[in-house]
């Protein structure tokens, strides 16, 4: 049963489209990352979905409930923490976690043993009497998820909760982000590739305001034609060319470097030729050069966002 | 609330539009139920004297109409007013739809304006309707430079009374104050008539205009209800039978046939009331105190009035009374010049003012019986509570009482008089003494220097405390009543001739010593005139006597007529002494007259630093009302006339408590710095209380993680 | 309801935890008792009337102050949008922030209690009037507050904010304002749009309770006035869900 269920969503700031009919779907269970340039649309369908925006058109539905009709019962299910972790400053971290539960519905008894456990979920036992101004950001960072899960929340929502932090912080937001993905439906937005190679279990890359793919890491990376194969060949340059030639279409293949009369070639195979390398082992074999060395590069995460973001705007640009 | 959720989902121009229908929708809806509330008002007065609620007077005044009294309102239109008028219109309109509510539909109200019809303008001119020119100043607004807001009554189709203009007043109790005695005067029939004895007081020490008892007499509230009858003693002749009350204001050089007088109207089941005073005293320049001895008898009269009165019952002291009582004290205005030379009027403690209070005094019984040790004597607090009595009776409160000026002690006779009964209506605190009449009685003495000022108020203070210290404390009457079947004090007595019958004795005296001139034998029945007189030799035509006189002629009194002696007494008119009560006759005695003089009463004293009597006014028109037994318009009097005067000089218990004006004026300067200074404070006090709360509140989580 | 609760607990417990309600209780408090005892003096009159008609104008100055972090503080600090998220109805919210400073308004009143009492001290003193102002007071308040909370929740700035009240205010203190209305008067504007603009200005209904008098009118007038600037404050913050 899915969690999340977008439909044909968009949504408009005025004449700007900031959402473009997206549809998707999200498990319960998944951890989905959402990952997109700045503008893409992340923060609006977020914002769509925790019901502080109202969409121009389309419906989604969190756990059955639609987000506009049922939108009190869908808020009451989310845990949300918004971008740049806005938190009332002038509170202490208690005051403000107990503030929390309790306007999420947490009944008054039962207000203390939420906080005390997201305190401790979210490694907050040595700042919890301190005023939220004088946190660091790290720890900023981590009352908002503390806020965001207090209620035990069926669907979290983060907004970039990564951003602003350093590496070592990131660090331990991301494994505290993958332990609540063992209890929660987490769904996280990032302009950070690594933290979605980290800790997501599929992708939904969006730009411009569409989705342009959605799928698991792995599938997403097993969809990009193959890297190119860089070999490093001892032997008459004139001839490991010519020879090469033979093998793959000339351009492709292009010199890199030189080093101890070992001639470094670059094989840019935009087909999916995966028997290339036997081919060039082979060829090295029968005319006797020596092999130094010989990778595959394969395609990153990083490739798949940065080909179907820009190809998209080479798109748009050509209509 | 609808929301503007479903309109979202269309497009943005969709959900402006919703939103705009939306607005005026709300404001369409508001604007009605304002409107509606506007037109079913509920109102809720809170005030304690109900300025905003019609009076039982008014209502019961309403619910005696018995015929149509039509409101003929000659007003400038609404529209045209604004500001405090237009609020006063306001009120002034609601009053009368009041009335009309409370009448039964006996009173229409008929608006009329003078503006628009030139008719209409002339109509009002003539029948004495007179419009206000506005000054223009920027807070009364109008668009006609003339204001108009008066009304005819028409009562029954025959008879009306005008209200020339009723003053823009945002308390609709002051119109209802003018509107309801003009209604009340329309359906009165008959006027009982009130007969007015005074003896004003001269001019004293450079003149005191107004000291007189004319302003209450005349005012219309009086005049539309009554009909007074100015000194109808001065002519000697008996009381009409049509005059039911009589009011005796300082009776001053009474002659015996007076007293006689008043004795056989109160014999007939008169009212009389005396407004008794001892000696006169009036604050001249310089606030120099004059006193005029006064006199209640005439120099040639054989009785005296105060013996007359103790006949009947009523004690009245030929003492000044002084009440010690802080708060019964009226001040006594002297100027004197602040730090900064600026000239301000300041309030000494004047006890010879003051006001009956109405309080229990049996309450305050512990309180008086302690000693200077601070021991409260059991056996005296014991006597205290038998015998104190509330400053104000039971009785008196429907009247109200008045301030007393310069007063005399009134109390019931030790031995009251077989057939009457009486009470003392107003008494004093216990705090009471009585003092025979000084020359002088400014607290400030004589001096003319501040520092003599203050010397002699420091000794007229330390005088007035050794007093306290050493004379029992006690109460004394103000007002007394007492009522019931009289004696006579003339029983058993020569009664003083009329004038008529005087002169024609003289006549008559004069011819016998004529004939006793020409005849020498005819000597005895001149000898003694007087007895003539006591022995009445009654005369069966009674053309002489006053119209009454009949009614009340007791068959049995009069010895029977010596028909021998009819022919030659023939031109001595003669009267039946009446010895017993006739009907059950009441008499009032109030140990005070300055509480309706004139200028005490308009206040115009108090510029001179004389006293101001607020409620002297009212006090006497209850009193007429009261003793004529219509009390229509009780409640409507007695709603005005709260004393709300800051006394930053009072609160302590005695006498002797009363401050310095330094002591005033620094108590003042405390008060008000307690009162900037303390909230603030508390305030922050409040914000350590929720630190603190806060710091608990974060210790005691923090623990229960740690557990 | 119990959500409207927790916004009100919340933010009264921000007023005082912060420097606000000090600065502003002591600065009002003082000003406030400073010139309204200035009058009393030795056989002066033991009335309120005065010192409440002080306070509803000091209101016009300080209660913009109060207000302006209402909404644009939150605007500002993004902690808006978590609270839109919260499972709580707007109109809860919006209760909860206005009763919470009225409540803080009370408060303050409660303070001011000493004048009364010092006049009943040393004179007679009517209550009932004393009473019926206070609640009038709270009344012509909860009006202040409902206009400042609306502009606060246009803007995010905070100034811009007060400085809208204020202007709002003032505008409404002139269509009471009897000097006003005889200037609009002699522009030729007919008497009936005059009456309706002296209508609505909420400083008309303030003097019949502070005199005394409580009718049913001029609550209503209050509610609905206070009524349709929430409301209006509503539709702002709706708003920003269709606008973003």
């Amino acid at each position: 049963m899915s969690m999340i269920k977008v439909e044909n969503l968009s949504k408009s700031y005025g004449p700007a489209v900031a959402l473009d009919g997206i549809s998707f779907e999200v498990n319960r269970g998944e951890i989905v990352g959402f990952l997109g340039p700045n503008g893409a649309g992340k923060s609006t369908t977020m914002k769509i979905l925790t019901g502080f925006l109202l969409p121009t058109s389309g419906s989604a539905t969190v756990d059955g409930l639609d987000v506009v009709e049922q939108s009190l019962e869908v808020r009451r299910r989310i845990g949300y923490l918004p971008e740049s972790t806005p938190l009332y400053t002038e509170m202490r971290v208690d005051e403000y976690l107990r503030f929390t539960a309790e306007i999420r519905g947490v009944a008054r008894n039962k207000t203390r043993s939420a906080v005390s456990r997201v305190v401790e979920l979210c490694g907050l036992q040595r700042v919890v009497g301190k005023n939220i101004l004088e946190l660091s950001k790290g720890y900023k960072q981590r009352v908002g998820l503390a806020q965001a899960m207090v209620h035990e929340p069926d669907l979290l929502v983060l907004d970039e909760p990564t951003s602003g932090l350093d590496p070592n912080q990131i660090v331990e937001v991301r494994s505290l982000i993958e332990r609540l993905g063992e209890q929660h439906t987490v769904i996280l937005s990032t302009h950070y590739l690594q933290e979605v190679e980290a800790s997501c279990s599929r992708v939904i890359i969006v730009n411009l305001g569409r989705i342009v793919a959605n799928d698991t890491r792995d599938a997403l990376v097993a969809s990009m034609p193959s890297g190119p194969v860089r070999a490093c060949i001892k032997g008459p340059e004139d001839a490991i060319l010519s020879q090469l030639a033979e093998l793959v279409p000339t351009e492709t293949a292009r010199v890199v470097g030189q080093k101890n009369g070992a001639v470094d070639i670059m094989l840019d195979t935009a087909q999916t030729e995966s028997d290339v390398e036997e081919a060039i082992a082979a060829l090295v074999v029968k005319n006797g050069w020596g092999l130094l060395s010989m990778t595959r590069q394969d395609p990153m995460l990083e490739d798949v966002f940065r080909s179907l973001t820009t190809t998209d705007e080479k798109v748009l640009e050509n209509a | 609330m609808i929301t503007p959720r479903n309109s979202a989902r269309d497009s943005r121009g969709g959900y402006v539009l919703g939103v705009a229908i939306q607005v005026v929708l709300v404001v369409l809806i508001l604007i009605m139920v304002v409107f509606l509330a506007s037109r079913m008002r509920m109102r809720l007065d809170l005030t304690e004297e109900k300025l905003y609620t019609l009076t039982d007077s008014t209502k019961r005044v309403l619910g005696k109409l018995d015929d149509r009294l039509l409101i003929e309102a000659y007003f400038s239109p609404d529209n045209q007013l604004s500001g405090q008028i237009a609020d006063a219109r306001r009120a002034l309109r609601n009053l009368l739809d009041e009335y009309v509510q409370n009448s039964r539909g006996r009173v229409i109200v008929q608006y009329l304006d003078p503006h628009s019809d030139e008719d209409i303008r002339q109509k009002a001119q003539r029948i004495g309707i007179k419009s206000q020119t506005m000054s223009d100043r920027g807070d009364r607004t109008l668009s006609y430079k003339e204001l108009w807001q008066g009304v005819r009554m028409r009562y029954g189709g025959k008879k009306q009374k005008t209200i020339p203009y009723l003053a823009p007043a945002i308390v609709p109790f002051a119109y209802e104050a003018a509107l309801t005695p003009a209604v009340k005067a329309l359906t009165v029939t008959e006027k009982p008539k009130i007969g007015f004895v005074s003896q004003p007081a001269p001019p004293a020490g450079g003149g005191q205009p107004g000291a007189d008892f004319r302003a209450l007499r005349e005012l219309a509230e009086i005049k539309d209800q009554y009909d007074i009858v100015a000194h109808p003693l001065s002519n000697g002749a008996l009381i009409p039978d049509d005059i039911e009350t009589l009011m005796v204001v300082r009776p001053k050089d009474l002659t015996d046939r007076q007293k006689y007088v008043l004795d056989q109207f109160l014999l007939r089941g008169g009212r009389l009331v005396v407004f008794a005073d001892v000696d006169d005293y009036s604050i001249g320049q310089q606030r120099m105190f004059n006193r005029r001895v006064m006199a209640y008898d005439a120099r040639e009269s054989k009785e005296k009035f105060l013996d007359q009165l103790l006949s009947y019952g009523v004690d009245v002291g030929t003492d000044i009374l002084l009440d010690g009582q802080q708060q019964a004290a009226e001040g006594f205005a002297i100027m004197r010049r602040t730090q900064f030379g600026i000239p301000a009027m300041e309030r000494l403690f004047y006890p010879y003012w003051f006001h009956p209070m109405p309080v229990d005094w049996a309450d305050y019984a512990d309180q008086l019986a302690k000693g200077d040790d601070g021991n409260v004597d059991e056996a005296l607090a014991d006597n205290y509570r038998e015998s104190f009595k509330p400053g104000v009776s039971e009785a008196a409160k429907v009247i109200g009482a008045p301030g007393f000026y310069w007063p005399c002690a009134v109390d019931l006779a030790e031995e009251m008089p077989a057939g009457v009964t009486g009470e003392v209506l107003l008494r004093s605190s216990p705090l009471a003494l009585e003092q025979a009449p000084p020359q002088n009685l400014n607290p400030t003495g004589r001096g003319r220097t501040p520092g003599q000022q203050q010397a002699d108020y420091f000794k007229f203070r330390q005088d007035l405390v050794a007093r306290f210290e050493s004379e029992p404390r006690k109460q004394y009457g103000l007002m007394v009543e007492v009522k019931g079947d009289f004696t006579s004090f003339w029983k058993g007595k020569k009664a003083p001739l009329s004038p008529e019958a005087q002169a024609a004795l003289d006549a008559q005296k004069k011819k016998e010593a004529e004939a006793e001139a020409e005849d020498p034998l005819n000597k005895e029945v001149g000898e003694d005139p007087v007895k003539d007189g006591e022995e009445k030799p009654a005369k069966d035509d009674d053309e002489n006597k006053p119209a009454g006189e009949d009614r009340f002629k007791p068959e049995e009194v009069g010895p029977p007529v010596a028909p021998g002696d009819e022919a030659q007494d023939a031109e001595i008119p003669t009267e039946d002494v009446l010895e017993k009560s006739a009907a059950p006759g009441r008499l009032i005695v109030i140990g005070d007259s300055d509480c309706i003089r004139d200028d005490i009463v308009s206040g115009a004293y108090a510029r001179t630093g004389g006293p101001y009597s607020r409620t002297g006014g009212r006090f006497f028109v209850n009193m007429l009302d009261w003793l004529a037994e219509d009390q229509d318009l009780f409640d409507l009097r007695n709603k005005i006339g709260v004393d709300r005067t800051l006394r930053f000089s009072g609160g302590d218990e005695d006498a002797t408590g009363a401050q310095s004006v330094d002591q005033v004026r620094s108590k003042q300067f405390w008060v008000r710095a307690l009162n900037i200074g303390i909230p603030p404070f508390l305030l922050l006090v409040f914000g350590l209380v929720v630190f603190v709360r806060r710091r608990m509140a974060k210790k005691t989580f923090i623990d229960s993680l740690g557990s | 309801m119990r959500e409207a609760a927790i916004v009100l607990r919340r933010e009264l417990r921000s007023y005082f935890v912060s420097p606000i309600a000090y600065v502003f209780g002591v600065l009002f408090l003082g000003v406030q008792l400073y010139f309204a005892t200035a009058g009393w003096e030795d056989g002066g009159q033991a009335s309120a009337a005065a010192f409440f008609q002080l306070m509803s104008y000091l209101f016009l100055l300080f209660l913009p102050a109060l207000t302006m972090r209402l909404w644009a503080e939150e605007r500002k600090l993004g902690t808006l949008e978590l609270l839109m998220t919260f499972p709580v109805k707007v109109s809860h919210l919006i209760a909860g922030k206005f009763f919470a400073a009225v409540a803080f308004l009370a408060l303050i009143l409660l303070l001011t209690l000493g004048v009364p009492i010092t006049l009943a001290t040393y004179g007679n003193l009517d209550w009932g009037p004393v009473i019926g102002a206070y609640a009038a007071t709270i009344l012509m308040a909860s009006a202040y507050l409902a206009v400042g909370m609306f502009w606060s929740s246009m803007t995010r700035d905070q100034i811009v904010a007060m400085l809208l009240t204020l202007v709002t205010l003032a505008a409404l203190f002139l269509l009471g304002f009897p000097l006003f209305l005889a200037f609009v008067t002699e522009w030729g504007i007919p008497a009936w749009f005059v009456d309706l603009l002296e209508g609505i200005s909420p400083f008309r209904y303030f003097v019949s309770i502070l005199r005394g008098v409580v009718d049913t009118r001029d609550i209503v007038y209050y509610l609905c006035f206070c009524g349709f600037f929430l409301y209006a404050n509503y539709l702002v913050l709706q708003g920003r869900r269709v606008k973003g």
